[in-house]
């Protein structure tokens, strides 16, 4: 892996539908700054600035990060954008890490944004990705490809609509926790199974929020991360995978899971069950939680994950807690969202959780997915595991 | 600087106003396969894969996603071995034209029941 490399800093903006008194430097400045507040450093510090934001379709600006660097303090310094759809948020976390690791820099910035209330069209721009001749034509949207991955998976896991509501409620109480968050319900099982139905068996309440918002994290090289903070959240591992597949053939655990594993084997966990304390995912839907237990290895055959549900093992009082700050069922900055996982899962490792801190944090998993389950495009996950103790 | 690095291949496609005949994954796929030529490596060599382009000018909400994908999922998908995907495309044969290759994928995914 190179150099060791730490998180020592995050800031986040609260995620709400529309951020109407900022543009998008603005945005994406109100993040950095408060990652560097955090980490006690000046924009001075920083030696390279990676930035990400996903379509930009969704800004209805073109280049949003060219408009954005000076604001993240890029000026006279390295700058680099990524995206990769859902997962640009770790992606750009993976790219600060690389930057670190590889001994060309040794405190970057890695910043993503979206603005996603600025479309009124978001899910038009998602068609996009489906192949112009082929498969647009269908006029299938996220909710509804997703709903067939849903019901494909059903009979396999075993798992109803009363489960997938059962981690909705988990994860709108936890956002009550989390005063970033953008959707905080103190509601009911009920409630989520009444809410408008969307595409069987996807209900309103199973499904994400589009939020505006940014998310700022600074990672630095053990040296530095040493002189910066007495609490550091090192690196112990990371992966990431593209896979392709059509929708319902097969399972998150083969899609969503050779990332998690390729950091599993470089942080040496063999046990995830016992050895990790908790999980910062890409759930944008509330089933995925139950197809994540699977496919990180908390268990080894699908019925038992949605036993594992009805037993509360993802809950803030369960065995290893998912989403403590609400997940992306409660905040979805596209682009930013899964940089707020590694944000989240360091804030935990750090002791800097608040209400939502899970008790003896000693090693997350922070996971982000994204792309598309489409024929014609690819699904892409990332993992990065954060520890307290260096290795 | 930690460890060294240097070019082992490059590739290009013709660069013209309008590739009528190709689409988005035509012409990376066509870029990749040089590359890969001239380095004289296979997709199995490769641990990791960097894409640049421009979801606004390619008319996609992810160039990202369809440039590792389908037909040009041999260039992108890192554990394409290991995580069986639906297209087994064998990029080894590499010679022939774009057309020879699509030749060679087989379904071997299954429909669910």
């Amino acid at each position: 892996m190179g150099r060791r490399v730490a998180i020592v800093g995050t800031g986040q903006t609260p995620y709400m539908r529309r951020r109407r008194d900022v543009s998008v430097p603005e945005l994406a400045h109100e993040a950095a700054k408060k990652a560097l507040e955090d980490a006690e450093l000046t924009w001075n510090d920083i030696d390279a600035v990676v930035f990400g934001v996903a379509p930009e379709a969704f800004e209805g600006v073109n280049c949003p990060d060219k408009w954005a660097a000076d604001g993240v303090g890029a000026l006279n310094k390295p700058f680099m954008r990524v995206n990769t759809g859902g997962t640009t948020g770790s992606s750009t976390a993976l790219a600060a890490v690389d930057h670190i690791a590889s001994g060309l820099f040794d405190v970057v910035l890695a910043v993503a944004m979206q603005r996603v209330g600025q479309t009124p069209v978001a899910q038009r721009i998602l068609g996009l990705v489906w192949d112009p001749i082929f498969t647009r034509g269908f006029s299938l949207n996220l909710i509804t490809v997703i709903a067939m991955i849903t019901t494909t998976a059903m009979p396999k896991f075993g798992y109803n609509e009363w489960h997938m509501a059962k981690i909705a409620v988990k994860d709108y109480h936890n956002a009550l926790n989390n005063p970033y968050a953008h959707r905080k319900l103190d509601i009911g099982i009920d409630d989520v199974l009444n809410s408008p139905l969307l595409c069987w068996p996807m209900k309103y309440l199973d499904c994400c929020p589009s939020s505006d918002g940014a998310c700022a994290v600074v990672f630095a090289s053990e040296e530095r991360a040493k002189r910066t903070t007495r609490t550091p959240a090192w690196v112990i591992g990371t992966g990431a995978n593209a896979y392709v597949t059509t929708p319902g053939i097969e399972g998150e655990e083969e899609i969503l899971g050779p990332a998690v594993r390729k950091a599993y084997r470089v942080a040496g966990i063999d046990n995830p069950r016992r050895q990790i304390s908790l999980v910062e995912c890409s759930d944008p839907f509330s089933f995925m939680e139950i197809h994540y237990y699977l496919a990180f290895g908390f268990c080894e055959e699908p019925r038992e994950a949605t036993k594992m549900v009805e037993d509360g093992f993802g809950e803030m009082t369960g065995e290893v807690p998912f989403s403590a700050s609400g997940g992306v069922l409660c905040s979805n900055p596209v682009g930013a969202t899964a940089l707020v996982r590694v944000a989240e899962a360091a804030l935990q490792i750090m002791g800097k959780g608040g209400k939502r801190q899970v008790s003896d944090a000693k090693v997350a998993l922070a996971m982000g997915g994204g792309g598309f389950p489409a024929p014609g495009s690819a699904t892409f996950s990332n993992a990065m595991i954060l520890a307290k103790e260096r290795r | 600087m930690a460890n060294r690095v240097a070019v082992i291949g490059t590739s290009q496609t013709k660069h013209e106003a309008a590739k009528r005949g190709d689409n988005l994954e035509d012409i990376i796929f066509e870029a990749a396969r040089g590359a890969l030529c001239d380095a004289e490596l296979e997709i199995g060599d490769i641990d990791s894969v960097v894409l640049a382009a421009h979801d606004q000018i390619d008319g996609r909400s992810s160039t990202a996603g369809n440039g590792s994908s389908r037909r040009t999922l041999s260039v992108g998908s890192r554990d394409r071995r290991g995580a069986r995907s639906q297209w087994d495309v064998r990029p080894v044969k590499l010679r022939g034209d774009f057309r020879q290759v699509e030749k060679e994928a087989t379904w071997v995914g299954e429909w669910p029941s």
